[in-house]
Order: C-alpha cells, then structure tokens, then sequence
C-alpha cells in the first residue's frame, strides 16, 4: 500500500490521494482506514480513494471509507473513489455507498473540479455510468 | 473435503477407508503423508482387501513422502510457486491424463501448521485451491484437531457431516462413508485468525471458478469473507467453509465452535451492517443462523447468473 500523497492542481486546491491495496478484508482493513485517515488532514479539500489495483474490498473495508467520508465531509472536503472493479462497484451498491462518486479512473477523479457532481453531489447515488451523464450535463 | 484427526489410529481407519474406496474404485490414489502415515494407510489398505502393492505397480497408486515433497517447494521461509506446479502440477496433470478420477490425500499443510508456519500453510492451501480450480480431483486435508485453536467438536462435525457428505471422519461401528469426489461439495477448515478470512474466500474462488459465473463468484467472495471475518472476530473462533453447488446455485456454510447467542435470533443484529451479514442478507436469496450441537452453521444461498 502507498502512502497518501498530495497534489495541488491550477485551482489550488489540495488534493490528498490514497492508494488501497488489491484486497481489502478484516486483515487488513485498519491499516486502509490508517491509509485514509491520514489522507483527510485539515487543508485537503480532495480526498481521492485509489482503487484501482483493488479488485475486492469486504464490508470492513467499506466502513473504513464510509468513515473517512464522514471525516472529509465534516471538514468541508469530498471524498472520492476511483474504481471499475467489478467486484468493487457490486460491494459499493450493495451497501449503499454508491452514494460517494465514482471514478472509473484516477485520472478523471483527479481531474474533477471540485464539487463536479453538483450540490449535495455525495448523497446523491452516482453509478459510472451515472457519472458519465454527469459529465455530459456539465 | 477435509479431515479432522487426534489420534493416528482413527486417521488410519478413517483416510485408509477413503484411499481404499478410490482404490476399490478404479481411481487414481495419491497420497503425501509422512513415513509413519504411509505405513499405517499400506496396512491399513492391506487390511481392507485393497492390494497396495498391485495398485501401486500399475501406477494407480502413489505414495509420497510429505517433508521431502514440501521440501522440494519450501524455500526456507518461503514457498517457490514454481516448483509446486512443477512437482504436484506436474504430478496431477500426470495423474489426471489417464481420464480415471483422481483423489489425493495430503499432509503437507498439516506439517506447515504443525511447525506454526501459517503464513505459509495457509499459502499452500491458496496453491492447492488454484490446482483445484484446474484440474479435476478429489481432495482430503490432514489436520491434526489440535492444532485448530477451537476445534470443532465431535458433535459438530457429525452434525454438518449429515449436511454436507463430503466430510469423512471416524465413525467407529460405522461402514466407512463413502465419498464420491465428483460430488459438487468443498470443505475446508481454517484457523481463527483474521488472515484466514481471505484463505477461506480464496478457497471458494477456486472451487467456483470453473463456473465461469462472474456475478456468482463476485458474490461467493463477499459473502464468504462477511461469513467467515464474524466467525473469527465475534465467535473468535476456528471455522470452517463448505461449499455447495448445483446448476441452479450455491450454498456456502461457515461453521464455527461458538453457540449460538440470544443476539443470534433476532433480526437486528444479525442485519447491522456491523456485523457485515446485512450484506448477506441483501446479496442471499436465503440465508440463516442454526444452531450446532457445539456451536453454529451459519449459511447463505446465492442463484447462479442466467446465461
């Protein structure tokens, strides 16, 4: 697993990415949310989840995003996923955490501007495919 | 299929009855045990009224010795995954191209554990698993009951033993059971630590992958790993994983030693997400918590994709 790391892009807007590993389970998940916590640190405005290496995550590891989504948004930040895993995507509808955006990839996640998935864009439910027409509209 | 035994008498009896019916058979018969073991399942076999030593001449019948074919894949603290697949890929690639079906007995992850290598025990599992899901055989793991911190007890077993037929145990007074290793029923035991939750999704992976059903298989890993992760975390118990299937679907059981607990009945808290089984609510078409002689059975019903 790599560290977080932190990029700001032309809207000075500082972006923490953490990176996840190929399978996510109670071995080890708290060292994910470590991963995760330590990316949502006061400034970040982007807390980008890279997924992308990871094909499964169980419900363990999901709570630990669900709760560095609760902490990215209590500071103001958002929190996105990069993934097209679909075993992934499965895990994420299944408990209702599609609601957090999607990314297919992290260069698009990086690319993003702020908010890209409009007003209360995290409660909304945003599939990739959904995501896409968000684009489109936007 | 995997073996629970305490004393080498009863795995005698009790292995010697499956290495003797696979004989009896017509199967291919292999069997990676150490010296005394052998010994044991050769008289055991002799005993039986199968001729071992006929068997053996006409190549139906192989005996290797467990430390020396670790050793051949073991690389100090590591295991070398080509030298398992050339030896034992080899081996039943070999086996399997007489077209006779194919069963083997192996101890080597019983000496992996028995050393309290169980990175690497449970590494070679996940080599066997990926065999498995290859090539077409029959599977009996020795464990010594021992060495499984909350072993399942005798009632237990004998209770999911009438579920799932793939266990063989001893049975003294009782015909040996017999097991036929076409039968589309996986068992495996795992130890009580978190590593194991994914040996144990891992080891279902293996068994469905030539299914070819990718939503199934997506939902095995999820339900598996929410299954076996609340029998190490809440019961902190050994458990063990079967797997089921028919054409129509799957069933995966997770037992462990634990019993079942007032919390267990009601709804609540089985389907908190706490707990992660409100996943496996959500994905199974069924599913439900029953209660063991010595524990509980835990087990969830997953339809295959229409192709």
């Amino acid at each position: 697993m790599s560290g977080s790391r932190e990029r700001s892009n032309g809207l000075a807007v500082a972006t923490a990415v953490a990176a996840l590993p190929v399978e996510i389970d109670v071995s080890n998940a708290d060292r994910a949310a470590g991963e995760l916590f330590a990316a949502v640190k006061p400034g970040v405005r982007v807390v980008i989840v890279d997924m992308t290496l990871t094909t499964f995550c169980d419900s363990s590891g999901l709570r630990a995003i669900a709760q560095a989504h609760d902490r990215a948004q209590a500071q103001g930040a958002e929190l996105r996923l990069v993934t097209a895993a679909p075993g992934v995507l499965r895990v994420l509808a299944v408990t209702g955490l599609d609601t957090v955006p999607v990314y297919p990839r992290l260069d698009e996640a990086l690319a993003a501007a702020p908010g890209a998935t409009g007003p209360g864009g995290s409660r909304r439910r945003v599939s990739v495919t959904a995501l896409e027409r968000v684009h489109e509209c936007c | 299929v995997v073996q629970f035994y305490d004393g080498d008498r009863e795995l005698a009896t009790s292995v010697g009855g499956y290495l003797a019916g696979g004989i009896a058979a017509g199967d291919s018969v292999v069997v990676v045990a150490t010296h005394p073991h052998r010994l044991a399942f050769e008289a055991g076999l002799t005993a039986a009224g199968a001729h071992a030593g006929a068997a053996g001449a006409s190549g139906r019948l192989l005996m290797l010795d467990a430390a020396e074919t670790l050793q051949g894949f073991r690389d100090g603290g590591r295991l070398d995954h080509d030298r398992f697949e050339a030896a034992l890929g080899g081996l039943v690639r070999r086996v399997a191209s007489t077209g006779r079906p194919v069963r083997i007995y192996a101890e080597m992850v019983a000496l992996l554990w028995d050393a309290g290598q169980v990175t690497l025990a449970l590494e070679l599992e996940e080599l066997w698993n990926d065999l498995g899901s290859r090539y077409r055989f029959s599977l009996l793991c020795g464990y010594p009951a021992g060495l499984l911190a909350d072993e399942p007890s005798a009632a237990d077993i004998e209770a999911v033993r009438r579920v799932h037929t793939g266990v063989v145990g001893p049975q003294p007074g009782q015909p040996e059971e017999k097991i036929s290793g076409a039968e589309a029923e996986d068992v495996r035991s795992f130890p009580g630590v978190r590593e194991a939750v994914r040996a144990a999704r891992h080891f279902v992976n293996g068994v469905l992958r030539p299914r070819r059903d990718q939503a199934l298989a997506q939902d095995a890993a999820i339900v598996t790993a929410e299954l076996a992760a609340n029998a190490v975390l809440h019961a902190g118990s050994a458990f063990t994983v079967a797997v089921s299937q028919s054409p129509a679907g799957v069933r995966i059981s997770v037992w462990d030693a634990i019993p079942m607990q007032a919390a267990d009945w009601n709804q609540s808290p089985m389907t908190s997400p706490e707990h992660g089984l409100g996943v496996v609510s959500t994905i199974a078409s069924r599913w439900a918590v029953e209660p063991l002689p010595d524990g509980k059975v835990v087990w969830a019903e997953l339809p295959a994709s229409r192709s």
